[in-house]
């Protein structure tokens, strides 16, 4: 019987006894706080299913530190018109800031601040002539 | 001529900011359109194109009167002239 209870409320210490000296002092501890510093342009991915949905994306392309790749593939299946009217709103924006704006195929846009630029191909360009 | 301009727009927005017929939802996004064109952290390019959003959409609302609709509009068109 006092084995029986011994083990109830010694269970823990108990416990540790089955462990190794080497593993119950030296551990490290993890902390969920990483210390590799947070990089200072991001890149960031934003899907438009609304025109509304644009404004998380101007709001961080005004901050200056963001390159935005913007999907607005959603809206172009359900309404043109909005689709139409969002573009325009992120080139507006994309010539305040001073950046550069291009389509990578048909629902992709990247937005860049002054800082960057979009290379563009010269091939691409005699496509657009044709 | 800039400063000038953006003072001149910053009456106005203040006046309908004040004006009893102007519904509260459409004031608060008024003063927030006059809070971004104040705000001098950011270039004064940023400033007017938030400014001239946010009064856009405010001019899109249905419960605006009629004649603050167009004092609207002249204010988003003295911002464009200053871009």
């Amino acid at each position: 019987m006092k084995k029986f209870f011994s083990k109830l409320t010694g269970g823990a210490d108990s416990y540790t006894e089955d462990f190794p000296e080497e593993f119950e002092e030296d551990y490290v501890e993890l902390t969920t706080e990483t210390d590799v510093p947070k990089a200072k342009i991001v890149v960031r991915p934003f899907v438009v299913e609304d025109f509304s949905d644009i404004k998380p994306a101007l709001d961080s392309l005004r901050e200056g530190y963001t390159i935005a790749l913007v999907n607005v593939g959603p809206l172009r299946e359900r309404d043109m018109v909005e689709l139409k009217r969002a573009v325009n709103k992120l080139k507006k924006t994309c010539d305040a800031i001073d950046g550069d704006i291009a389509g990578f195929g048909t629902d992709w846009l990247v937005i860049t601040p002054s800082f960057a630029s979009v290379h563009r191909n010269k091939s691409i360009k005699a496509f657009d002539e044709e | 001529m800039t400063k000038d301009s953006i003072l001149e727009v910053l009456e106005i927005l203040a006046e309908l900011k004040e004006d009893d017929c102007v519904p509260r939802n459409v004031r608060a996004r008024i003063s927030n359109a006059c809070s971004a064109l104040n705000c001098k952290e950011r270039s004064i390019s940023i400033r007017i194109d938030e400014s001239i959003q946010e009064l856009d959409e405010v001019a899109e609302d249905t419960n605006i009167p009629v004649y603050t609709r167009t004092q609207l509009w002249d204010i988003v068109s003295k911002l464009e002239c200053i871009k």
